[in-house]
């Protein structure tokens, strides 16, 4: 076994590099992309439409009951979607159950909150250096300050970044702020939106030791912390901030349970939204918000969810359909019975580089007895003897193509190897 | 096994030294061009450029611990294998396997050492500017294309000493599969979950080194 060694690491090297680097290539010759599903609640129609892609150019614009229609009208049934090509074509303002909206009240009052796997702290890298931007900048724009800081073990620690030097002052300004507000150190989580590219500043909720919120703003230069009522005991995984003009939510709170939560600007009063079905390491979660309804939306690569919910977020109506996908596609089903299983090294509904293994059930099987078969073929072709040639079986059996294809590249072996 | 250090000390130690004074001379461009950075911009943005958007001003580094293994191996095994020196070693009263793994410990250490010194100058530089959460971040992110360096030179020595030339180009297909793998990501600690399976990955060139040095050996067979 020993004198075996080096050419079953080889073997087994050439298996893995062939088992990415083949079915990547595979995908990069043959492969065809769909775009998501696009499904809303339409106002108009009092249904759910969606737009469909199923490859090439096909699209398929329609509702949830099987009437189909063009891109134009399909535009036209969520008009707070495209209230802009609605305003072009003349179409605005539109009167919906007795109100009546214009451009201007459609952009000002619409709304989109989106949670994405790969936007959750956990599966993302992130440097725990935050800009705390000043929220009356005095100025028509945010801009950055000349400080970070950083959540020590016991202190809020500002860092100058011209001098890289920790600013002692801020530090014990804000320090002692989050103290006097009751807050247990060390933070167990730092949300913002670190970015001047917004409309106004709210700083940063951060999580205590005690798992009790606090939301920090630096304002005219000083501190201002609050305390929220947001429970303790919530399990919090991550929030999401993100401020607009309307003042209405700072964001949405994601449990360990997967609950989902709006902030809202009303004393931190949380409001849960409906979750059922849906994953938030595998789906983006979407809340679409327009004076007449919210609609929450997500999926993944089999099935999308929509739930139609009242302003006071009531759902009142549901609807879930398949993703067409790729799946039944030739080239698809043709991958399946070729390769038993992919590697795939790749950022899978995260920010990290992740090990993943797709195996391909019977239809892989299927396709180790066909690289089995070819092997014998060829070794009889060859006349090597059949002593010789199990361990080339074994490396066959564990990687079907893969393995045959080592076992191909591999140089013959000697009975002095 | 003193003699044969000694060889390839003396084999290598010019090289080697011209390989350390090219990634030294790296090193201190990668510093003034930060500092630079620091002196035409404005701190905070630069700040939000590395930790937001993921601007990676130390990008340029990583492709040269994979020169520096493929150069080192070539250095090495490339006057091993003329005109097949190789063979007066094979002499010495030491198995093939022995043989080669004490080259490859003698290269792994040389490559060692410039690795390290990379990264001492990447933290050293990182850090003059940016505090410790950056520093960390960068040695992590820096830690893949390290990695890189080790297969480049297990796999240059893999393409080396293999002696038939179609399967030099398999070997040649491997090594740089792995060093591709290795520069997958393109963010900053993005390769974090990813390098245990790397790290086993290129760990499996060292054993596999030693197929291609007994076909050697064999004439080729």
């Amino acid at each position: 076994m020993l004198c075996l060694t080096p050419r079953f690491a080889f073997a087994a090297l050439v298996m893995l590099v062939l088992a990415i680097a083949v079915p990547a290539a595979y995908t990069l010759v043959f492969g065809v992309e769909v775009a998501p599903t696009q499904l809303f609640y339409s106002p108009v129609r009092k249904a759910f439409v969606f737009r469909e892609h199923h490859g090439a150019h096909d699209f398929i614009y329609a509702d949830q009951h099987g009437e189909r229609f063009d891109r134009r009208t399909f535009e036209t049934q969520i008009p707070f979607i495209y209230y802009r090509n609605m305003d072009l074509w003349g179409l605005l303002p539109i009167t919906l159950d007795g109100q009546t909206f214009d451009a201007v009240t459609m952009r000002d009052t619409r709304q989109i909150l989106e949670l994405a796997p790969r936007e959750i702290r956990d599966r993302r890298p992130e440097i725990d250096v935050y800009p705390l931007l000043e929220a009356n900048p005095g100025r028509a724009r945010l801009q950055f300050p000349e400080d970070v800081f950083r959540m020590t073990a016991d202190a809020m620690e500002f860092l100058n970044v011209d001098t890289n030097t920790v600013d002692t002052d801020l530090t014990t300004r804000f320090t002692m702020a989050l103290t006097a507000a009751g807050f247990a150190f060390p933070a167990g989580l730092v949300a913002g939106k670190p970015t001047i590219l917004k409309p106004l500043d709210e700083g940063y909720f951060l999580v205590d030791a005690a798992g009790a919120v606090f939301h920090v703003k630096r304002v005219d230069g000083r501190p201002q912390v609050v305390r929220t009522p947001i429970p303790t005991d919530l399990g919090i995984r991550h929030i999401k901030v993100s401020e607009t003009r309307s003042r209405a939510f700072y964001g949405l709170l994601l449990t360990d349970d997967a609950r989902l939560f709006l902030i809202t600007y009303d004393a931190y009063r949380l409001v849960p939204l409906p979750v059922e079905s849906y994953d938030p390491d595998r789906m983006a979660y979407k809340l679409l918000l327009n004076p007449m309804q919210a609609t929450a939306v997500f999926g993944d690569e089999a099935m999308i969810h929509a739930v139609a919910m009242t302003r006071d977020f009531q759902p009142f109506d549901r609807y879930a359909r398949p993703v067409p996908g790729t799946a039944d596609m030739v080239y698809a089903r043709l991958a399946r019975w070729l390769f038993p299983y992919t590697v795939h090294l790749d950022e899978h509904n995260g920010g990290y580089l992740t090990w993943r293994l797709t195996d391909h059930g019977w239809t892989g099987v299927a396709g180790i007895g066909i690289a089995l078969l070819t092997l014998l073929a060829v070794e009889r072709w060859r006349r090597s003897p059949w002593r010789a040639q199990w361990p080339k079986l074994v490396l066959v059996v564990a990687g079907g193509l893969f393995g045959l294809l080592a076992c191909l590249l591999l140089p013959e072996r000697r009975a002095i190897d | 096994m003193t003699a044969l250090f000694f060889k390839e000390w003396i084999k290598l130690r010019l090289i080697w030294g011209l390989i350390l004074a090219g990634n030294a001379a790296f090193c201190l461009y990668l510093f003034l061009d930060m500092r630079q950075q620091f002196r035409i911009e404005h701190a905070e943005m630069l700040y939000y450029q590395a930790s937001r958007i993921g601007r990676l001003f130390y990008a340029d580094l990583q492709y040269v611990p994979a020169l520096t293994g493929a150069a080192l191996a070539v250095a090495q095994f490339a006057p091993e294998m003329a005109k097949g020196r190789l063979r007066l070693s094979m002499h010495l009263p030491i198995s093939l396997d022995g043989l080669i793994l004490i080259h490859l410990t003698i290269g792994l250490i040389g490559l060692g050492v410039i690795l390290a010194f990379d990264l001492a100058a990447l933290a050293a530089t990182v850090g003059t500017f940016f505090p410790g959460a950056f520093v960390h971040s960068a040695l992590a992110t820096a830690a893949p294309w390290m990695l890189a360096g080790v297969a480049a030179y297990l796999g240059g020595v893999l393409v080396l000493l293999e002696p038939c030339r179609p399967l030099q180009v398999v070997n040649l297909a491997v090594a740089g599969g792995l060093v591709t793998l290795c520069h997958l990501s393109t963010r900053f600690n993005g390769a974090d979950h990813a390098l245990p399976g790397l790290a086993l990955m290129v760990g499996l060139l060292l054993p596999a080194v030693l197929l291609p040095a007994r076909r050697f050996r064999d004439g080729g067979r």
